[in-house]
């Protein structure tokens, strides 16, 4: 079921409240237990059959990790953490990478092993996730709670099981066992909905609709110039942004109607100014996941610089291999991984010259501008299907083919319009470049990303997430239960509902 | 303001827009769905039809159960009228236009089997590129007919910018279909010589230029004869065939007709040979499939003063370019289709046996309408000019 959808919205979400705040009364296990099977039924929208799948991984880990905490420091404790996670590998490896790897071994190696053609779980790599993390939490004796129902919803919970964030035992479990969240409380209602909101708009308003200049440019052979390919790189860089972390405001806005806070995810990604920024602004439970449970048990910096960025190229090729089974998203992983060695080894560079001069806002506009562009670059291989074509828009974006404008520019731009003509420039309609409309979606979406403050910003004064809390300050365009704010939510809101009736799926389902 | 108010207000203003906005929606019917609500210089036209008729008209043919219908890409939903006297054996038959601009014959093939499940329907035409016509899956369109919901035409930001526009645009801008289906496009737009000089441009990108007309008409062999290509696949068309014997339909295949001027292009590119493969193709497998009669093949390829009427200096009757027809020279074809005895005898009905004899009488035609017509080939250059 998705998040944008009128069966989720209207029939759903209402009953799921009413049932978990009435159960409430009577007993909170009991709530608890609703909020579980519901996740299920959630999860069993898409598909039924694999919801035994993700009742048997809960299962086998839940009992895995009651097992690991009966042997903590003892070398059987240690061989069943390497059995859990060794299970937890093969099974998304089974589902996820099986005709990958097969698909490369009968390419590289001429071997005639048949593809099995198996349909991806959704949300397998969350839920796969969120449990090693589990496993290695109770071998490190951090995972302190063990009832079964709340394991249960800490693994099933809906708003986070589709595409995370990907939580960790020892955030959630505490607040399932707080007496408070089975009350009904109209604040947490409020920032929730108010999020939930701005979460749907993002996605439903803007997300859609800049996609659909980014998918001529990716999906289509034809060949590309210069304007072309930016734009549907631009296009796909803010679509992927807006659609990711709007579901993620989405996924945070609906678990605090329950009282529950999730982790934060994203911080304005697009403001960092550099890479390491980058990725701790970016996807931030996975980033934390990655250095948590690969980056630092491989030795993280601990052991001199060379080994540090073994270990951080290692773990991003991996990051980029658990966005999906294909050699872009492999290439999309060493080329951050490259980024962030460029960036640790400048870093590095300056503390050794002594240049701990800072540029002021131009140098910050500068930092920001070439973080962009990297990751704009990189995102060109995880949009693409293939190696060919993202190397083919590379190309282009490169200028190797030329630029292409629209016809109706030319008389628009006048005597600029001849001179571009004369340097080249041609003037034709093409089917990968939306013109004037494309340019003003881009527009927006950029002063959105930039000038705007982010949604976790806007409701602080309400700790929407885990980790953000007031400040004490509360400027004016900070959210608060008021008018002005009353009428911007309901206008972002109908805006959102009025646009659900494309239902898409969401570009994180597929990972 | 407590946050209880605020929730409360959210949701009661949330409601409100969205249950004003399907109001409006419902009232306007910008897409010609509901049709009960129609007020002169309020509704009454409906220009942005024609951006939803694939949700829509499956939908109208499931409830207005017409019994006669005409399927096809732009060429039929701008050439037929469904009330023609001939399709609708004299207003005894309901019909309805159901072709769609921009379909290819995979669609178009799936339009047909979805309509055959959907009506009790004693009546097709369907108008065809003679070529390959294969066998295709249907499942996705049949998946986006059954995916239809009116919550999409009351809930939705674009049906309600379509409202805004179709009250805005009343008298200004004309409704873009009949009510039957019977899509308008161009018509009594200005500037027909304009529009054929722009599909000539467009041929020019497949090869066929301005260059390959001479300065006199050569002979018209070139008309007649067949190229050594291979044979169609007809796959397609052999299950839209065997499903209208079926269901007892009366299924008239045609060739869609084009202009003089572009019939001679054609000719003059080399195109036509390649054709005459596919039609006696075609010939064959209706006669394979349906010896008696009940499915035919016809063809309009034809020189005369319908197909070849003028176009410079002054806006034809029967074209609104060459090869979009208007819907009096589609009364033409229905009355040859369906037998109407008074309107016989614009085009042939083709079969395995009289395809050379049909050859024959387009070359004698040509050469008739040529001798009669000395300003055909300066208006054939004058409308390729921009070409140059």
């Amino acid at each position: 079921m998705l998040f944008n959808s009128y069966p989720f919205l209207c029939v759903f979400l209402p009953v799921v409240l009413a049932g978990f705040f009435l159960l409430a009364r009577a007993s909170h296990a009991l709530a608890a237990g609703w909020l579980a099977v519901v996740s299920l039924v959630f999860y069993g929208w898409w598909n039924p059959v694999y919801v035994a799948l993700l009742l048997g991984s809960i299962v086998f880990n839940f009992q895995t990790g009651l097992a690991i905490v009966r042997r903590t420091g003892t070398p059987a404790g240690k061989r069943l953490l390497v059995f859990g996670l060794a299970a937890n590998l093969l099974l998304l490896g089974w589902f996820k990478y099986a005709d990958f790897f097969a698909a490369t071994l009968n390419h590289a190696a001429g071997a005639d092993l048949p593809l099995l053609h198996i349909v991806l779980p959704l949300g397998i790599s969350f839920f796969t996730f969120t449990q090693i993390a589990f496993l290695v939490d109770a071998w490190q004796g951090k995972a302190a709670e063990y009832r079964f129902t709340h394991y249960c919803l800490f693994v099933t919970y809906f708003p986070h099981l589709i595409a995370g964030p990907i939580l960790h035992h020892a955030e959630m479990m505490p607040q399932f066992a707080r007496r408070d969240i089975y009350r009904w409380d109209w604040q947490s209602v409020a920032t929730g909905f108010t999020l939930f909101f701005i979460g749907l708009f993002k996605k439903t308003v803007i997300a859609d609709n800049i996609a659909i200049y980014a998918r001529p440019v990716f999906d289509t052979a034809d060949a590309l110039t210069l304007v072309d390919a930016w734009g549907g790189a631009l296009a796909y860089t803010f679509q992927l942004y807006f659609d990711f972390s709007g579901y993620t405001d989405m996924a945070l806005g609906l678990s605090l109607l329950f009282g529950v806070r999730l982790p934060l995810n994203f911080d304005s990604p697009y403001k960092a100014t550099s890479i390491i920024d980058f990725w701790r602004r970016w996807h931030m439970t996975l980033s934390r996941f990655l250095r948590d449970y690969l980056y630092i048990p491989l030795g993280g910096g601990r052991r001199g610089p060379a080994r540090r960025y073994v270990n951080l190229t290692v773990t991003m090729l991996l990051g980029g291999l658990w966005h999906g089974a294909n050699w872009t998203f492999v290439v999309w992983g060493a080329l951050h991984g490259f980024y962030l060695l460029v960036n640790h080894a400048w870093r590095e560079l300056r503390q050794r010259l002594g240049w701990t001069r800072s540029y002021g806002r131009p140098g910050a506009f500068m930092a920001v501008l070439l973080t962009f562009t990297a990751t704009v670059v990189a995102w060109v291989f995880f949009r693409a299907e293939t190696m060919d074509r993202a190397l083919a828009i590379l190309h282009a974006m490169a200028g190797a083919n030329g630029v292409t404008l629209p016809y109706r520019w030319f008389e628009k731009l006048g005597t600029l319009g001849s001179w571009l003509a004369g340097q080249g420039v041609r003037f034709e309609n093409t089917a990968t470049f939306g013109g004037g409309a494309q340019l003003n979606w881009l527009i927006l979406c950029a002063l959105i990303v930039w000038l705007a403050p982010n949604s976790q910003q806007v409701l602080r004064a309400f700790r929407p997430a885990l980790g953000v809390e007031p400040d004490g300050t509360q400027p004016w365009w900070q959210w608060r239960p008021a008018l002005p704010w009353l009428a911007a939510t309901t206008i972002a809101a109908v805006l959102a509902v009025l646009s659900l009736t494309e239902v898409s799926e969401f570009i994180y389902f597929q990972f | 303001m407590t946050p209880r108010t605020y929730t409360i207000g959210l949701f009661t203003a949330l409601a409100l827009v969205v249950g004003v906005v399907a109001a409006f929606n419902r009232v306007v019917d910008p897409f010609w769905y509901y049709r009960d609500v129609e007020i002169a210089g309020f509704n009454a036209d409906k220009p942005r039809f024609a951006r939803f008729e694939q949700h829509v008209k499956p939908q109208l043919l499931a409830r207005e159960q017409p019994q006669a219908i005409v399927l096809g890409s732009s060429l039929a939903e701008i050439g037929f009228d469904a009330n023609d006297p001939s399709l609708t054996d004299g207003g005894r038959l309901k019909g309805y236009n159901f072709a769609f601009a921009g379909v290819d014959w995979a669609e178009t093939q799936c339009y047909f089997l979805y309509a055959l499940d959907a009506t009790d329907l004693k009546r097709a035409v369907i108008g065809i590129h003679p070529g390959s016509l294969p066998r295709v899956d249907c499942a996705r369109q049949r998946a986006e007919i059954a995916d239809f919901s009116q919550v999409q035409l009351l809930l939705s930001l674009r049906t309600l910018q379509n409202s805004v526009r179709t009250v805005l645009e009343q008298g200004a801008a004309r409704a873009s279909h009949t009510r039957e289906g019977r899509y308008l496009y161009t018509r009594g737009v200005p500037g027909t010589a304009a529009r054929f000089g722009a599909f000539f441009r467009g041929r020019a990108k497949q090869g066929c230029t301005a260059e390959q007309v001479p300065a006199t008409p050569p002979p018209g062999e070139g008309l007649g004869g067949m190229a050594a290509t291979v044979e169609p696949d007809l796959e397609g068309l052999r299950v839209v065939i065997r499903a209208a014997r079926e269901k007892g339909v009366a299924l008239r295949l045609f060739a869609y007709p084009h202009h003089a001027l572009a019939l001679e292009l054609d000719f003059l590119c080399g195109e036509f040979a390649a054709r005459w493969v596919a039609l006696a193709a075609i010939a064959r497998l209706v006669e394979e499939e349906a010896p008696d009669g009940s499915v035919q093949l016809w063809a309009f390829y034809d020189y005369n003063a319908v197909t070849g009427e003028r176009v410079i200096g002054r806006e034809p009757l029967y074209w609104q370019d060459p090869d979009h027809f208007n819907h009096e020279m589609g009364a033409l074809l229905l009355a040859d289709l369906f037998g109407t005895p008074s309107r016989q005898g614009f085009g042939r009905r083709l079969t395995a046996a009289n395809l050379a004899e049909t050859q024959r009488a387009l070359r004698a035609s040509r050469a008739r309408f040529l001798a009669a017509q000395p300003a055909f080939y300066d208006d054939l250059r004058a409308t390729i000019a921009p070409l140059r």
